[in-house]
């Protein structure tokens, strides 16, 4: 047998070694030869890859200037253990400068994000930017005030990535003629649509659940399990709190009420393999988060916990008001103050041990600091596994 | 009770007297000997030195699973820096053959040693030239493929 050469090795074998490899030297394969550069976009190896992915998540922050797009930045730690120790480093990504968005989400090592009112899709490894279209047939759209919500999921039936988009108006009757009231009069005060874009070649928005009955404005936070993605709403005047399910594979929604009273502040976790409401309006008040568990989702069936955070730990959560990011990581709600402020940091509530974990972050630009907040805006979210070498088609 | 024997032969027609046990860790083999029992058998796309690396392979593997039962056994450790040396005292070219061999062969554990050694050797190279030249690759992009490759690797701006 002649000397084997990596040029004369079968594919699949070519597979096996580069799903050992960092997505760097991956890369790198597309200047190599015609054989090599083949290699990642191959599918096959692409769901190879991941499964060689390390569990070390990496935490992404994305640093939103709402007036000058072009000061954005994306940052990104190095890669942590799951429960990270009390400081993490930030450097900043200078591959995507100035085209990062806010409402952070991360799937598969994809980061999607909004831009204006549109979805974009950035791969840090590959450094592929996604520029979704924009919906040109939503009726929704025709209102003055509606707004664009994207979810980002993953069919692993079709192996296809989906993003899911809803867009919302809440109907002001203020400075209408009488007239004008009385022609709004049949319509809710809420309205909302569902649409899907499957990344593709050749893919295109679809409108979706169109017989989908209770219009509702969805909460920024989602999470997916067991191929159904799950998301926060509320329905218009009665504020009430709806739970709401999207199919991943068929594409239909199902929804169900959350107990009440709901509080101001949720965050929704993957709790144990079940899909639950963590409750922490009253956590900054006296220390109380209330876990709502959904048990049963056709009978509507929810189970409560209440915890009360240790008194010893009460001073991380006295002095400033916190939203829920990046919903669990090992069990864990993380939860980000909701200013910018120096020095910053998040905190992981370990909900078994029920003990919260301060991590500092170190890496934020300084004058990010003293910028008006109402200009800017900030998101955190933790990517696991990091990596992905996938090529996305659109 | 003795052990029972089989004779592996290589392709330039080396017979190479095996332990049963040693060369049942490939599933080719274990498939064969339990079809023709009581032949020798030909691996004509083998060298005799990659056969006898294999070998080398399967016998410290099935000593140590005697020894303390499953992977699991405490002597895990001592098995993976084993591995570890094994596979880098093996130069590139005859790595590629070992790996090849793992596969034909099929046997998992040593198809997973060498494709993680070659993935390591990529890794530690800088550039593609590096990978092109340990490799012996050939470039075969004309310039205006190379230049657009360029193109699209610039950075979003």
């Amino acid at each position: 047998m002649q000397d084997s050469e990596a040029g004369e090795i079968p594919q699949d074998l070519m597979i096996e070694i580069a799903a050992r490899l960092p997505a760097k030297s991956v890369m790198r394969f597309k200047c190599i030869s015609k054989f090599w550069s083949s290699l990642p976009l191959s599918t096959h190896f692409c769901n190879r890859f991941l499964t060689y992915q390390s569990h070390q998540p990496r935490f992404y922050m994305s640093l939103v200037h709402l007036l000058e797009h072009p000061k954005s930045l994306l940052l990104s730690s190095t890669p942590t253990t799951p429960c990270p120790s009390s400081s993490l480093e930030f450097h900043q990504d200078l591959t995507i400068r100035g085209n990062v968005g806010n409402l952070l989400r991360v799937l598969h090592g994809f980061i999607c994000f909004r831009v204006k009112s549109e979805a974009r899709i950035y791969n840090p490894s590959t450094r592929q930017l996604v520029i979704l279209p924009s919906i040109q047939e939503s009726f929704v759209k025709g209102y003055p005030h509606y707004f664009s919500l994207y979810f980002i999921c993953h069919d692993p039936v079709s192996d296809q990535y989906k993003l899911l988009c809803v867009i919302t108006a809440l109907l002001s009757t203020e400075g209408l003629d009488e007239q004008e009231k009385e022609e709004l009069a049949s319509i809710p005060e809420t309205i909302s649509e569902h649409w899907v874009f499957v990344l593709e070649a050749g893919g295109s928005w679809k409108r979706v659940a169109k017989d989908f009955q209770t219009p509702h404005h969805p909460s920024y936070l989602q999470v997916t399990m067991k191929n159904v993605l799950y998301y926060l709403a509320f329905t218009d005047s009665s504020q009430t709190c709806l739970l709401v399910s999207f199919d991943i594979r068929s594409e239909e929604l199902s929804m169900i009420k959350l107990p009440p009273p709901p509080g101001k502040r949720l965050a929704l976790i993957n709790y144990g393999g079940k899909v639950a409401v963590f409750d922490f309006s009253l956590l900054k008040e006296n220390g109380l988060v209330d876990l709502w568990v959904v048990e049963h989702w056709r009978n509507k069936e929810w189970s409560r916990k209440t915890l009360f955070l240790q008194p010893c730990q009460m001073h991380l959560v006295t002095h400033c008001f916190f939203t829920a990011k990046g919903t669990t990581l090992k069990g864990q709600v993380i939860l980000v103050p909701q200013y910018l402020i120096p020095p910053f940091y998040f905190l992981c509530y370990d909900l078994q041990l029920n003990h919260l974990k301060k991590v500092e972050i170190s890496g934020i630009p300084d004058h990010w600091f003293t910028m008006d907040s109402f200009f800017t805006s900030f998101d955190v979210e933790f990517m696991d596994p990091t990596e992905n070498v996938k090529y996305l088609e659109s | 009770m003795s052990k029972k024997m089989i004779v592996l032969k290589s392709s330039e027609g080396v017979s190479f007297v095996v332990e049963e046990a040693v060369a049942r860790q490939s599933k080719i083999i274990s498939f064969l000997v339990e079809e023709f029992p009581d032949r020798e058998l030909p691996l004509t796309n083998m060298t005799s030195e990659i056969l006898r690396k294999t070998i080398e392979y399967c016998k410290k593997h099935v000593v140590e699973d005697d020894g303390g039962g499953d992977s699991s056994s405490s002597s895990s450790g001592d098995l993976k820096e084993w591995d570890v040396k094994f596979v880098a005292e093996i130069d590139q070219p005859r790595l590629m053959d070992l790996l090849m061999a793992a596969n034909y062969l099929d046997i998992p554990s040593l198809l997973d040693v060498t494709c993680q050694k070659v993935a390591d050797t990529i890794a530690a190279c800088n550039d593609e030239k590096e990978i092109r030249a340990t490799f012996n690759i050939e470039n075969d992009f004309t310039e205006e493929e190379v230049e657009a490759i360029r193109m699209e690797n610039q950075y979003p701006i």
